[in-house]
């Protein structure tokens, strides 16, 4: 009697732990990853696969939520609030979200176009674009030459666009296009 | 290369590896735990236990990103340099954080100042181009990505390296020729884009008597008082130009701008290699730099026993000696 009963209950208990333990096998991974972070950069892409050449599935802001669910080399495999999934470069994101107060928020307000230059600024020469009116009054107040204040102009007017930035990652296999992992 | 940066700042995150150190804590704990669960099927961790790992690994990110966690909370001791540091974390209390348009006031007046006291703009073009693109990629990677930097080359025979409020940020031609591969730049520029990020320049400025008493550093308040912007702009100009910043602070602008440099993918030793020119030209060239800035021994030492140990495999990173002589030959 003993010896049916013995091998039926160890069947038994083996069946629910391999159960157990492919169930595990198969959450864990997303529980244990499941950290959510927030881009640094505004206008970050998540892409289809973890390459920079992939095609890109969404554009998104600092403060939106990512959860983590795996990671490849230097890329993070995320999910997006409406579910989606892609790819990020991994030192694209940080763990913290913006508070506001770091003296930043006025201007990705205005980088992410929601809201103009604010009166004030306009009125007293405050500029987030160009030499501020009164920085210039300050130099001139100073007696310094007015070719050291268009060099301060001249040096904010030297734009580097995005795709020069990424063709110079490219061919130095730098950043997303580095070897590294 | 006087790195009499300005930065303003937040916290970099702590160590040279952030999630990817966690991550792969992470990694060897799910096997650990696999590992168990193989050993003891007849008792299964709790049911809670995965919630539980996912609120610890929360917390665990964010300690690694905490402004003085890490390195720097063990390297800065000295009361003064805490000051200095947490009064920035708590915004001051008794100065409203600085807008991102009242610290470019600043900046540009600062920036002004630079090109009359250090031998004005070097233009050659594609040179300055070269600098621009090292330099916006490390800022890219920093945790300040969202201002605007701008970099501009000093024609000056010594070696020495400028950052100012608000993204300016300047390097002498004397310092360009003694740089040798463009990790050595990208670190060097990593430094300065670190007293950027790390606001280092408005926390030392806080403490200043010529901003005692004031609330808030608005616009409006320095577009109506010339005379006390003027007396802001003197105590910048003191700090950066004489005094130099606390020496702490550089040390940090130290690790953070290698750390910079690291993510952008590289060779963290750039910084401290070219620590190691300054450190043989001491004493054989003239530069302010020597006078505002810990001497190049120590912050090779710091670099190397609480920065660098921290960086597995650098040697697969990059150093791009061949891309920056090419870029350089015949412009300096």
């Amino acid at each position: 009697m003993k010896s049916k009963i013995r091998p039926r209950f160890f069947k038994f208990s083996l069946c629910v732990s391999l159960i157990f333990a492919v169930t595990l096998i198969i959450l864990l991974p997303s529980l244990v990853f499941a950290a959510t972070v927030y881009v640094k950069k505004i206008k970050t892409k998540i892409t289809e696969a973890p390459s920079p050449r992939s095609k890109i599935i969404a554009v998104i802001n600092p403060g939106v939520p990512l959860e983590i669910i795996s990671r490849k080399g230097k890329f993070y495999y995320v999910k997006l609030p409406n579910n989606k999934k892609g790819w990020i470069f991994k030192f694209k994101v940080k763990t913290k979200k913006s508070t506001g107060k770091d003296g930043d928020d006025e201007l990705f307000a205005l980088l992410v176009g929601e809201r103009k230059t604010k009166a004030d600024e306009a009125s007293t020469g405050g500029s987030i674009r160009g030499l501020s009116r009164i920085s210039e009054r300050d130099a001139k107040s100073r007696g310094i030459k007015p070719e050291h204040i268009q060099s301060v102009k001249n040096m904010e007017n030297l734009q580097i666009s995005i795709e020069e930035l990424e063709s110079f990652q490219q061919e130095g296999r730098l950043g997303e296009y580095s070897e590294t992992e | 290369m006087a790195f009499t940066f300005f930065p303003v700042g937040f916290a970099p995150s702590s160590s040279s590896e952030t999630l990817e150190d966690f991550l792969k804590a992470m990694d060897a704990e799910m096997q650990r735990q696999l590992e168990e669960e193989r050993k003891n099927l007849k008792k299964p961790s709790s049911e809670k236990q995965p919630e539980k790992q996912k609120q610890q690994n929360q917390q665990e990110l964010q300690r690694q990103e905490e402004p003085l966690g890490g390195i720097l909370g063990t390297i800065i001791k000295d009361k003064k340099t805490k000051e200095i540091i947490g009064a920035l974390g708590k915004g001051i209390q008794s100065l409203q954080p600085i807008q991102y348009s009242e610290e470019k006031a600043l900046g540009g007046a600062i920036a002004t100042q630079v090109f009359s006291r250090f031998g004005g703009s070097y233009n050659n073009k594609s040179l300055l181009q070269y600098v621009n693109l090292v330099g916006n990629l490390v800022a890219m990677f920093s945790d300040r990505p969202n201002i605007p930097y701008h970099f501009a080359i000093l024609n000056n025979p010594e070696p020495n390296a400028f950052a100012a409020p608000g993204g300016y940020v300047f390097i002498t031609t004397g310092l360009l020729r003694k740089v040798k591969n463009e990790a050595e730049l990208a670190g060097v520029l990593g430094h300065e884009i670190a007293h950027i990020s790390q606001k280092h320049a408005l926390a030392t400025l806080q403490r200043s008597r010529s901003i005692q008493g004031i609330s808030e550093l608005s616009l409006s308040l320095m577009d109506k008082n010339p005379s006390m912007f003027r007396n802001i702009i003197n105590d910048i100009s003191t700090i950066l130009f004489e005094h130099g910043l606390d020496q702490n602070l550089e040390y940090e602008a130290d690790r953070v701008g290698t750390e910079f440099a690291y993510r952008v993918g590289y060779n963290p030793q750039g910084l401290k290699d070219f620590l190691k020119t300054l450190r043989r030209i001491r004493g054989k060239e003239r530069s302010i730099f020597f006078k505002t800035h810990p001497s190049p021994s120590h912050r090779i030492n710091k670099l190397l026993t609480e920065v660098l140990p921290n960086y597995r495999g650098i040697d697969k990173y990059r150093i791009l000696t061949s891309r920056f002589k090419v870029e350089t030959k015949g412009k300096l």
